[in-house]
C-alpha cells in the first residue's frame, strides 16, 4: 500500500488540491468538509466502501476524494472497530479492494490503484527489476516523469533525483514510455538492460505542440485560453492570393471577408463576431495582427513565408496586447533557418487562370427599352416617377431591327432633339464586354535555409503577378517580397537576431472615373442599347449622361501605384542567469507609397464625327500624385523566468515593456494645365495654381506587461496576465487603462484516475478563462482611420475646404465649425469569459476542442444618436452603449491510415455567435432608425408581404399611403396589416410601435463552417475544402435586385419574370420606377443567404525518392488547383453569397498549376 | 521596481501628448481677422445663384418630365427623417457669433465680419421660415445636448422673420461699400437686395396670409429697394439691341463689371465651373402653356385684348409680334443651339418635342450659350447673378403698390425701365387694362401686371413657386394649363417624323399632355409649408403640433 505519493506534500500541494477541489465538483465528485476527532469506531457487514467514507468524515472530519466510476467495482466492507487510528481503519477498509489511498494533511485522495509491482499470472517468467535515471539534454536529472509500460496500466515515476525503478515481464520485449511536461516523451525497449539513462529531449522542437503567444510560447497542452493556430502545413498546399484567403475556413470563428475579387484587394479580419456598434453592421472590429512580433498588414506579407498563425480569442489570452487586442489577436510567425541544418533550396511556383464566380446577366436592349417603357407607362397612370428621358417608338422600332439583323441596321440615329447626338439602339452585354474570359496570376517563391552549430539563416524571395479580370483594363497586381533572418549565438548567454523585409507592391489599373465606381465596371446604368462604337465607326459611344465603361478604360489615364513596405527588426537575448531569458527588440518600419493618377480628357463624338464635348469626369488632363512616408517604431522588452520546482511546480512569469510610435505622412498634390499629357509627370505643368493637400499625423501608445504561469503536477494550469497601457488617442488624465485576466485550466487526463480511460481519451482538458480588456477603437493600419477625427478623436478640428465661390479671381480656403467633441469620453470596456474543453481520442487520431464564450462590450463610445436636427451636427461621442456577444465553437481533427499507403485527415470547424444590444441611453423610445435596447444585431425589419393587389380597386381601396404617394395598381404589392388598423403604416417606427413591421429576418451569418480534407496515397496528395455559412437572411435592396430604382438603373434578365396582366403570377411586381411602395424590406424577397462553396480542391503528386535520387533532387511535387469551383447556395443570381453585391469587383473561380521543388 | 515604473509612466505620458500637425483645432483659432474671412468663406456658396435648370421645375412656370419630390403631385410622404430638416449652416454661423470677438481686430472689422455671418443667417432662417413656417429660433450654437434650448419649442413664424429682419438690419449697417469691400465678398447692396428680396416676400406673406404687420416689411422692402436705386451703382444693362439683349444678358463670361449684377457668381475656367448649357440641352424640363399665355403682345396688350396676337397653332404663330422676351426665353425658329466647332450651327426650326431637350415645346434658353465649350459638361465659365438689380426695381414696384404709393414716376423708375430693354411700351398706370385672361382676377389690375411682369423678368430664375406662396396663391397649380405644353395640331404633327412624336399625348384641345394620368393638379392648403420629418417630432414634442394637414 502506498500511503504517500512519492515527493508530494507540503503546502502548495495542499492548496492546490484544494483548488482542484473545487474543479472537481464540477466533475461529479462529492466533497464535504467539518472538522472532528481522529478516533473512529465502526461496526458494520457488508456496507458500501462509499457508507464507510462518510462514517469516518464524520467522525474524523476528513475529506474523501473518489471518482463514483471507480467506487463501482469495490467490494463491499465488513469491519469492527473501537477507536482505532484512521490509517488502520483504512487499511481495513482498502485490503483486497482495486483502490489505494493517499493522505494528504486532512483529505483522503482514493485512487484506482497502479498495479505497480503486481505479476501478470500468465507470465511464467520471473519479472526484471528495470531502474534508471531520466535527465534533460543538459543532464540535469528530472523529477515527476511518468513511465508506463506500453500496453499495460503499470507505471511509475521518477523521484526528487531522477530516479525510478519499475518492474517489467521478462518476455514480449515490453516497452516503456516516459513522458514529461516539456519535452518530448520517448519510447525504449529495456531488452536485457537493468539500468537505462534517459535523456529527454527538450520538446521546443516539436513545432507542433509549441505555440506562439503574446511574448513568448507556450505548449499546447498548457494553455488555458481560447487560441487556436495553424501551420504552414496547411497553407502550402496551394497558391494563395494573400494569407487571409489561406485561413479562410481554417479557424472557427476567425472571420475573414473578402471584400471584392479586385487584384490586390485586402481582406477583412474578425474574431468571434460582432465586436461594437461602432464597427457598424459589418461585424468587423478588427482583431490585432502582429507578425513577428509587430503590427503589420497581413495583407501586404507573403504567404509562402507564414511558418504559423495563432489565433487568440479570448481576453484571457489576448489581455497582454491590452487595449488593441479587445478583438483578439493574430500572430503570424515567419519561417527560421535551423542550426545545424544543410543549407536547402526551395523553389515553388504556380500559374493559376481566374475568371469571375458569379456574374449577372444583363437584358438584351429590346427588353430593356420594353421594360423601361412599361415603368414610365405605369409612372404616369399611378402618379408616380416617369423618366425624364423617356425611350420613344422610335427607339422601340430601331432597337428591335437592329436586334433582329445588327449587320444591315445602325445601333443609333440622330436625336431629333439634338441632332449631333444619337439616341442609342444597338445590342450591347456590357458584362460579357467587360469581363470576357479567364485572367491569369502567376507566383514564384524561392528560400535558402541552412545553419551551423551557432548561426542560422533564411532567406527568400516571393513574386506574385495577378491580372485582373476587368480585362480592358489591364489591371496588374505585382508583389515582390524578400526577406532575411539570420539568427546567431555570440556568447553562451546571448544571442543576436536580425530581420530585414521588404513588401513591395505595384498596383496599376485604369483610372477610376468616379469614386463610386472605383471597385467595378458593371455599372448600375450600363445600358443594352448603347453601342460600344458610335454606329459605322470608330469613335467611341458615350454622350452625355451615357457613359461607356470601355471608352472609359481605353481613354482614360492610368492609375499606378507603388509602395515599399520595409522593415528591420534587431533584437537579442540574453540568458544571463539560469532560468532567466530576456529579449529585447527593436522595429524601425518606413512605409513609403507613391500614387499617380493620371486623368486625360477625351472626347465625345457624336453624329457624323462632330465633337459633342469632353466626357466630364476626366475633364481636363490632370496628373494627381501622393506620396505617403510612414515611420513606425517599436521597442519590445522583456523577460521570462522559467523554472520547475520539485518536478510539481512549474512557474514561469513574464514582465515587459511595449513601446509603439507611428507618424503618418502624405503629401497630395494635382496639376491641371500639363505641358505634354503623354509625358504625365507631375512637375510639367503650367497650372498657375496645383492643388496640394496632405497629411501629418502622430499616435503612440506604452505599455506594461506581465504574465505569470503556474503548472502544478502538470495537471492544474493557472495563467494570470494582464497589461497596463497608455494612448495618445485619449486626453490627459484619461489615456491609462488596465486589462486584467486570468484563466485555469485542468487537465484531467493527467489525473492517476484517469488511467484506464487513457487509452481511449488520451488527452482531456477544461479550461476556463475570464478578461476584461479596454478598446481604444481605432484600428492604426486601416488606411481609412489615419486621419485626425481618429487618431485625435477628443480634439475638436475646423476642417478646411475650399470655397465654391470665387473671391476675385480664385477660389479661397473656407474654415468650418468643429463638430461636437466629447471631452469626457474614454476606452471601451470589452469583457471576455471563455469556457473550453480540448480533447483527443482514440491513440489521438481525433482531436478537438470546444470553446463557449461570452463578449460583453460596454462603454461605447456612441457616435449619431438622435439628437433634435436643430443641433446643426452630429451628437458628440459619449460612453453610452453595450452589447453582448455568445457563440461556441467546435473544431474537429481526425487524422489516420488506411494500410501502409493512404493516410487522411479530417478536418471540421464549426462556429456560431449572436449579438445583442444590452445598453443602449441614446434611444429611449426605441427607435428603429437607431440601435436599441433588446435589439439583436443585424435583426432585419420589414412588412409581411401578402401577395399583389389582383385588380386596380383592390389597390385602390387599400390604404398604403404612408409607403407611398402614389395611386397603386394591380400587380403592385400588397403588406399584411398585421396591427388590423386597416391601414399599413410604419406606426411611430419604434419597437412598441412599429405599426405592420416586424423582425424578418437577421443577417448575422450564423453556422460558419469548414471542411477539410487531406489525403495522402503514395505519392499522391488531395486536399479538398468546403466553407460555408449555414443560416443567413439577405434583403437585396440594390437595383440588380430590384432593377428600375430609377429611369437610369437596369435591371437584370431576373426582372423580366415581373408582373403583367398577362403574367400574375410573376416573381417581381409591377415595373416601377423607384418601386412606389414595392421595395419595402419584406418576407417574400428576403433571401437566404446560406452557401457551401469549395473552395479548393488539389491534386498532387511528388516524385518518389529512387527517382529524385537519380535526378538529383531532394523533393519535387506537381499540383493542380481549383479555388471556388463551385458553390450552393439559393441565393439570388445576381450575387455572389460571400460579396453580396453587384456594384462590387466579383471574386474569382480559378484553376491553378504548380510546381515545389527542393534542392 | 516602483521607480522605474513611475519613471516609465510619467515619461510615457509625456510621448503620448500628441497633437495634429495639420489641421486647425478650436484653441488655436479666431486669432485675426483672416481667420474670421476664413470661417465665413464657408457661407458664400449657399448664396442664392440664378439656376434656370431647375429652380422653376415644380411651379405653374414650367413643368418637368419627373415629379420632383412629389408635393405638388400630392404624392410627399411625410419623411422620417432629412426633409430639409438641416440646422448644420445655422450651427455654423451661430458658433462664428459666439467666438468671433475673441480675435483681436478693431471693431469696424469684427462687425464687418458679423455682417457677414448674420446676412448668412437671416438668409438660412428665412429659407426655413418659407419651408416650415413656425422654427426653433437658436442664436447660439449648443454643446451642451440636454439644453431645454434644443428641445425647445417652435418659435412663430413672424418673431423668427423679426429676428431674421434685425439680422438683415445689421449686415446692411456694418457691411462696407462695394467700392471698398474685398473682391467677391459681400458688400452694404447686397444686404440690401437680400432684404428687398425677404421683406417683399414677408410683407406680402403677411397680408395675404391675413397675419397683420405686414407694413413694417413692405417699407423694409422699399427702404432697401431705394437705397441700391438711389446709390448710383446700378442700371439694367442694354446695347441697343432689344430682340437679343435679354438673352445675351445671361450667357456672359463676366458679369462683375455689369451694372445690372449687385453681386454675381463668378465662374472661371479651371478655378470655377458650372454645368448650366449643358444641362439645360437635356433639361427634360419646358416651360407650361400656363406661362406662354402671360406673355404680352409687343403693343403691351395681353393675348386676350390685342390685335397683334396670332393664337397658337404653330410656336411660330404664338412667338409672333409678342414680348421680346418671348423667344429669349424660349427657343424658337431660328434659335442658335450650337455654334459646332466645324464652324457648322445646330439651328432650330421646329420644337424639339417627343425628346428631352423640350418635352413642352417651350425650351428654356435662358443661360443656355451656343459656345461649344460652353456645353462642355461642368465647364461652363459663364458668370450668374445672385442678386440683380431688375429684381430691386420689381420689388420696390411691387411693394410700393401692395403699399398703395405706386405712382408713374416709380414705374418709370422701375418697371419701364426694363421694358426700355426690350423696346416693350411702357406700362402706364393710366392706361391700364384688366386682362379678361388674368390668373388674378380679383386683383387690382396695376398689382396684377407688376406681377405679371416679375413673373416674365424673373422666370426660370427660383421666384415663382416662393411667389405664389407670398400670395397665398398656390391654388394656381391647379390651373390645367400649368401641366400642358404647346398646341401640337395634327397638320404640325405632321411635320414630324412619325415615331418621334407618336408618344406625345394630347388633350381634346390639342395641348400636349405632360402628366397623363391627371386634366389637372389639386393644390391642398398644407402644401403651403413642408411638415417636419416624423423622427423630430418623436425626438422633441415641442415641435408638435406637425403643420397643418401633414
Amino acid at each position: 500500500m502506498i500511503r504517500h505519493v512519492p515527493g508530494r506534500g507540503g503546502t502548495k500541494t495542499l492548496l492546490m488540491m484544494n483548488l482542484t477541489a473545487i474543479l472537481m465538483l464540477t466533475a461529479c465528485l462529492e466533497v464535504s468538509a467539518m472538522g472532528r476527532a481522529q478516533q473512529i469506531t465502526l461496526s458494520e457487514k457488508n456496507i458500501p466502501l462509499k457508507k464507510v467514507f462518510s462514517e469516518v468524515h464524520k467522525q474524523t472530519g476528513y475529506l474523501f476524494f473518489y471518482d463514483l466510476k471507480e467506487l463501482k467495482d469495490s467490494k463491499p466492507v465488513t469491519i469492527a472497530v473501537s477507536n482505532a487510528g484512521l490509517e488502520a481503519v483504512l487499511d481495513l477498509c482498502f485490503e483486497g479492494q482495486p483502490l489505494t489511498y493517499t493522505i494528504v494533511n486532512k483529505t483522503v485522495v482514493v485512487k484506482k490503484k497502479i498495479e505497480v509491482d503486481r505479476v501478470a499470472p500468465e507470465i511464467t517468467l520471473p519479472p526484471i527489476n528495470v531502474e534508471g535515471v531520466v535527465t534533460n539534454q543538459k543532464g540535469e536529472p528530472l523529477a515527476g516523469v511518468t513511465i508506463y509500460i506500453k500496453g499495460t496500466k503499470k507505471g511509475a515515476t521518477t523521484d526528487d533525483h531522477g530516479n525510478f525503478r519499475i518492474t517489467i515481464a521478462s518476455t514480449g520485449s515490453p516497452t516503456l514510455e516516459f513522458s514529461f511536461v516539456g519535452y518530448e516523451s520517448q519510447s525504449v525497449k529495456p531488452g536485457g538492460q537493468t539500468f537505462l539513462r534517459i535523456v529527454l529531449k527538450d520538446a521546443a522542437a516539436d513545432l507542433n505542440s509549441i505555440v506562439v503567444v503574446g511574448y513568448g510560447t507556450q505548449r499546447k497542452e498548457n494553455l488555458t485560453g481560447a487560441v487556436a493556430t495553424v501551420g504552414s502545413k496547411d497553407l502550402d498546399s496551394r497558391p494563395l492570393v494573400n494569407l487571409a484567403e489561406g485561413l479562410q475556413g481554417l479557424v472557427p470563428n476567425l472571420n475573414i471577408g473578402l471584400v471584392n475579387g479586385r487584384p490586390g484587394a485586402a481582406a477583412t479580419f474578425n474574431i468571434r463576431g460582432v465586436t461594437s456598434v461602432n464597427s457598424g453592421n459589418s461585424n468587423s472590429g478588427a482583431p490585432l495582427v502582429m507578425v513577428d512580433g509587430v503590427q503589420m498588414d497581413p495583407n501586404l506579407i507573403n504567404p509562402g513565408d507564414v511558418e504559423s498563425v495563432t489565433v487568440l480569442k479570448d481576453a484571457a489570452s489576448a489581455a497582454i496586447y491590452g487595449s488593441r487586442g479587445a478583438y483578439g489577436v493574430i500572430l503570424i510567425t515567419t519561417r527560421n533557418g535551423k542550426k545545424n541544418a544543410a543549407t536547402r533550396l526551395n523553389y515553388s511556383g504556380a500559374y493559376t487562370i481566374t475568371r469571375p464566380t458569379r456574374l449577372p446577366e444583363h437584358l438584351n436592349s429590346v427588353d430593356y427599352i420594353n421594360m423601361h417603357r412599361e415603368a414610365d407607362r405605369n409612372g404616369q397612370l399611378s402618379g408616380g416617377s416617369t423618366a425624364s428621358f423617356p425611350f420613344t417608338e422610335d427607339d422601340s422600332v430601331m432597337a428591335a431591327r437592329y436586334f433582329a439583323d445588327p449587320k444591315n441596321n445602325p445601333s443609333g440615329y440622330p436625336d431629333p432633339g439634338n441632332p449631333s447626338k444619337y439616341r442609342y439602339v444597338g445590342n450591347t452585354d456590357w458584362v460579357k464586354v467587360l469581363y470576357p474570359g479567364w485572367a491569369p496570376q502567376q507566383q514564384h517563391n524561392v528560400s535558402v535555409a541552412g545553419g551551423s552549430d551557432k548561426t542560422s539563416f533564411i532567406g527568400s524571395l516571393g513574386y506574385f503577378d495577378q491580372k485582373g479580370m476587368l480585362k480592358l483594363g489591364h489591371e496588374d497586381y505585382q508583389r515582390i517580397n524578400p526577406s532575411v533572418k539570420v539568427t546567431t549565438e555570440a556568447t553562451s548567454w546571448l544571442s543576436l537576431n536580425l530581420k530585414a523585409a521588404l513588401n513591395h507592391i505595384r498596383t496599376e489599373r485604369s483610372n477610376a472615373p468616379t469614386n463610386s465606381n472605383a471597385n467595378s465596371y458593371i455599372q448600375g446604368d450600363g445600358r443594352p442599347n448603347m453601342p460600344v462604337y458610335n454606329p459605322g465607326g470608330t469613335d467611341y459611344s458615350g454622350q452625355g449622361n451615357w457613359t461607356n465603361p470601355v471608352a472609359v478604360l481605353a481613354q482614360n489615364g492610368r492609375d499606378i501605384i507603388t509602395a515599399n513596405d520595409l522593415w528591420f527588426t534587431g533584437g537579442a537575448v540574453l540568458t544571463p542567469v539560469k532560468h532567466v531569458r530576456v529579449n529585447a527588440d527593436y522595429t524601425f518600419n518606413n512605409y513609403s507609397g507613391f500614387e499617380q493618377q493620371v486623368q486625360k480628357q477625351f472626347p465625345e463624338y457624336g453624329v457624323n464625327h462632330v465633337l459633342l464635348d469632353y466626357y466630364p469626369w476626366t475633364y481636363p488632363d490632370a496628373t494627381t500624385e501622393v506620396g505617403t512616408n510612414n515611420n513606425y517604431t517599436a521597442l519590445n522588452l522583456y523577460a521570462n523566468y522559467e523554472n520547475t520546482f520539485n518536478g510539481l511546480h512549474y512557474f514561469k512569469a513574464t514582465v515587459g515593456y511595449n513601446q509603439e510610435y507611428r507618424h503618418y505622412k502624405t503629401v497630395n498634390t494635382t496639376a491641371i494645365n500639363l505641358i505634354d499629357p503623354g509625358t504625365p509627370f507631375i512637375a510639367l505643368n503650367s497650372d498657375p495654381k496645383p492643388s496640394i493637400k496632405g497629411n501629418d499625423n502622430e499616435w503612440a501608445l506604452n505599455g506594461l506587461l506581465y504574465r505569470l504561469n503556474y503548472i502544478f503536477d502538470n495537471k492544474y494550469l493557472l495563467e494570470v496576465d494582464g497589461r497596463y497601457d497608455g494612448t495618445s488617442a485619449f486626453p490627459n488624465g484619461r489615456r491609462f487603462v488596465w486589462s486584467p485576466s486570468a484563466s485555469a485550466g485542468w487537465r484531467i487526463s493527467e489525473e492517476k484516475f484517469f488511467l484506464s480511460a487513457k487509452d481511449i481519451v488520451n488527452d482531456l482538458k477544461l479550461r476556463v478563462s475570464y478578461g476584461r480588456l479596454p478598446n481604444q477603437q481605432f484600428d492604426p493600419l486601416d488606411p481609412t482611420k489615419q486621419s485626425d477625427p481618429y487618431i485625435y478623436p477628443y480634439v475638436g478640428l475646423l476642417p478646411t475646404s475650399q470655397s465654391g465661390y470665387v473671391f476675385g479671381s480664385q477660389q479661397s480656403t473656407a474654415v468650418g465649425a468643429p463638430g461636437l467633441v466629447s471631452p469626457e469620453f474614454t476606452w471601451e470596456s470589452v469583457t471576455t469569459k471563455d469556457a473550453g474543453i480540448d480533447f483527443s481520442l482514440l491513440n489521438q487520431h481525433l482531436s478537438g476542442s470546444f470553446d463557449w464564450y461570452t463578449r460583453e462590450t460596454s462603454n461605447m463610445l456612441v457616435a449619431g444618436q438622435p439628437l433634435p436636427g436643430v443641433l446643426g451636427t452630429s451628437a458628440p461621442n459619449k460612453n453610452s452603449a453595450s452589447l453582448r456577444t455568445n457563440g461556441w465553437e467546435l473544431s474537429l481533427t481526425y487524422n489516420d491510415k488506411i494500410g501502409n499507403d493512404l493516410s487522411y485527415s479530417l478536418r471540421f470547424g464549426l462556429s456560431d455567435y449572436k449579438a445583442k444590444i444590452t445598453k443602449y441611453d441614446l434611444n429611449p423610445t426605441r427607435s428603429l432608425g437607431s440601435y436599441y435596447v433588446g435589439q439583436k444585431f443585424n435583426e432585419i425589419w420589414g412588412y409581411v408581404t401578402d401577395g399583389y393587389f389582383k385588380t386596380d380597386a383592390e389597390a385602390a381601396g387599400y390604404d398604403q399611403s404612408q409607403l407611398t404617394g402614389v395611386a397603386e395598381l394591380a400587380g403592385d404589392i400588397k403588406y399584411a396589416d398585421l396591427d388590423k388598423d386597416g391601414k399599413i403604416t410604419r406606426g411611430d417606427n419604434t419597437v412598441p410601435r412599429p405599426g405592420d413591421q416586424k423582425v424578418i429576418g437577421n443577417s448575422t451569418p450564423r453556422y460558419q463552417y469548414g471542411f477539410n480534407l487531406t489525403v495522402q496515397y503514395k505519392n499522391f496528395d488531395l486536399a479538398l475544402f468546403v466553407q460555408g455559412v449555414g443560416k443567413r437572411d439577405y434583403m437585396p435592396t440594390d437595383n440588380a435586385f430590384w432593377g428600375f430604382q430609377s429611369e437610369w438603373s437596369v435591371p437584370f434578365i431576373y426582372m423580366k419574370d415581373h408582373w403583367t396582366s398577362d403574367h400574375p403570377n410573376a416573381y417581381f411586381p409591377r415595373l416601377r420606377f423607384g418601386g412606389g411602395g414595392n421595395f419595402q424590406n419584406q418576407t417574400k424577397y428576403l433571401q437566404s443567404a446560406a452557401y457551401a462553396r469549395l473552395k479548393n480542391l488539389s491534386i498532387g503528386y511528388s516524385l518518389p525518392q529512387e527517382v529524385l535520387g537519380r535526378i538529383k533532387l531532394k523533393s519535387l511535387r506537381f499540383y493542380a488547383t481549383g479555388q471556388n469551383l463551385f458553390e450552393v447556395t439559393k441565393m439570388f443570381k445576381a450575387y455572389d453569397p460571400e460579396t453580396i453585391g453587384f456594384q462590387t469587383y466579383p471574386l474569382s473561380r480559378s484553376v491553378s498549376f504548380g510546381l515545389q521543388l527542393g534542392l | 521596481m516602483l521607480v522605474f515604473t513611475g519613471w516609465v509612466l510619467s515619461s510615457c505620458n509625456k510621448q503620448l501628448n500628441l497633437y495634429p500637425q495639420d489641421a486647425l483645432s478650436e484653441p488655436t483659432f479666431f486669432k485675426n481677422a483672416n481667420d474670421l474671412a476664413l470661417y465665413c468663406n464657408q457661407f458664400y456658396h449657399d448664396l442664392p445663384q440664378q439656376n434656370s435648370f431647375w429652380s422653376d421645375r415644380y411651379s405653374d412656370n414650367e413643368i418637368s418630365l419627373d415629379h420632383g419630390d412629389g408635393l405638388l403631385d400630392g404624392t410627399y410622404v411625410v419623411p422620417v427623417t432629412g426633409g430639409g430638416w438641416d440646422w448644420g449652416a445655422i450651427r455654423n454661423v451661430n458658433y462664428f457669433l459666439q467666438r468671433y470677438q475673441k480675435t483681436v481686430a478693431d471693431q469696424a472689422t469684427l462687425n464687418k465680419y458679423a455682417a457677414e455671418a448674420r446676412f448668412f443667417r437671416a438668409y438660412y432662417y428665412w429659407q426655413k421660415v418659407i419651408r416650415f413656417g413656425d422654427v426653433p429660433w437658436l442664436d447660439r450654437d449648443l454643446s451642451d445636448t440636454s439644453t431645454a434650448l434644443l428641445y425647445g419649442p417652435k418659435m412663430p413664424h413672424k418673431q423668427v422673420m423679426d429676428s431674421v429682419l434685425a439680422d438683415l438690419n445689421f449686415a446692411v449697417n456694418n457691411l462696407p461699400g462695394p467700392d471698398v469691400a474685398d473682391p467677391g465678398r459681400l458688400h452694404k447692396y447686397a444686404a440690401y437686395a437680400l432684404m428687398s428680396r425677404v421683406c417683399l416676400w414677408e410683407g406680402t406673406y403677411r397680408k395675404y396670409h391675413a397675419m397683420g404687420y405686414e407694413a413694417v416689411y413692405l417699407n423694409a422692402t422699399v427702404t432697401a429697394s431705394e437705397a441700391i436705386i438711389n446709390s448710383g451703382n446700378y442700371d439694367i444693362w442694354s446695347t441697343g439691341n432689344p430682340k437679343t439683349d435679354y438673352y445675351n444678358l445671361f450667357i456672359q463670361d463676366d458679369l462683375t463689371s455689369n451694372k445690372e449684377a449687385i453681386l454675381p457668381m463668378v465662374y472661371i475656367r479651371n478655378v470655377l465651373t458650372q454645368n448650366l448649357t449643358r444641362e439645360l440641352g437635356e433639361s427634360s424640363t419646358g416651360f407650361t402653356k400656363d406661362f406662354a399665355r402671360s406673355f404680352l403682345c409687343e403693343d403691351g396688350l395681353p393675348t386676350a385684348l390685342s390685335p397683334l396676337y396670332k393664337g397658337d397653332d404653330s410656336l411660330d404663330a404664338e412667338a409672333a409680334s409678342r414680348d421680346p422676351r418671348f423667344s429669349q426665353l424660349i427657343a424658337t425658329r431660328g434659335f442658335v443651339l450650337t455654334n459646332n466647332a466645324d464652324g457648322t450651327k445646330n439651328i432650330f426650326s421646329l420644337p424639339q418635342i417627343g425628346t428631352a431637350t423640350a418635352p413642352t415645346g417651350y425650351m428654356i434658353i435662358k443661360c443656355l450659350s451656343p459656345d461649344p465649350a460652353q456645353w462642355n459638361a461642368a465647364q461652363s465659365t459663364l458668370d450668374l447673378f445672385i442678386f440683380r438689380y431688375a429684381e430691386v426695381l420689381l420689388n420696390e414696384a411691387e411693394a410700393k403698390a401692395e403699399l398703395g404709393q405706386c405712382t408713374q414716376a416709380v414705374l418709370d423708375n422701375t418697371i419701364n425701365k426694363l421694358r426700355d430693354r426690350v423696346a416693350m411700351p411702357h406700362m402706364v398706370i393710366a392706361s391700364l387694362v384688366k386682362d379678361p385672361n388674368s390668373t388674378f382676377p380679383g386683383l387690382p389690375v396695376l398689382l396684377d401686371e407688376i406681377r405679371r411682369e416679375r413673373r416674365i423678368e424673373l422666370a426660370a430664375d427660383g421666384f415663382r413657386f416662393n411667389d405664389l406662396l407670398r400670395w397665398n396663391a398656390g391654388s394656381l397649380v391647379n390651373n390645367p394649363a400649368t401641366i400642358l405644353g404647346m398646341k401640337l395640331i395634327p397638320a404640325i404633327r405632321a411635320e414630324y417624323p412619325p415615331n418621334q412624336v407618336s408618344g406625345v399625348v394630347v388633350d381634346a384641345n390639342s395641348y400636349i399632355r405632360i402628366y397623363t394620368n391627371v386634366n389637372a393638379r389639386t393644390w391642398n392648403d398644407k402644401m403651403y409649408l413642408y411638415p417636419i420629418p416624423t423622427q423630430e417630432l418623436t425626438l422633441n414634442p415641442n415641435l408638435k403640433p406637425q403643420n397643418p394637414g401633414w
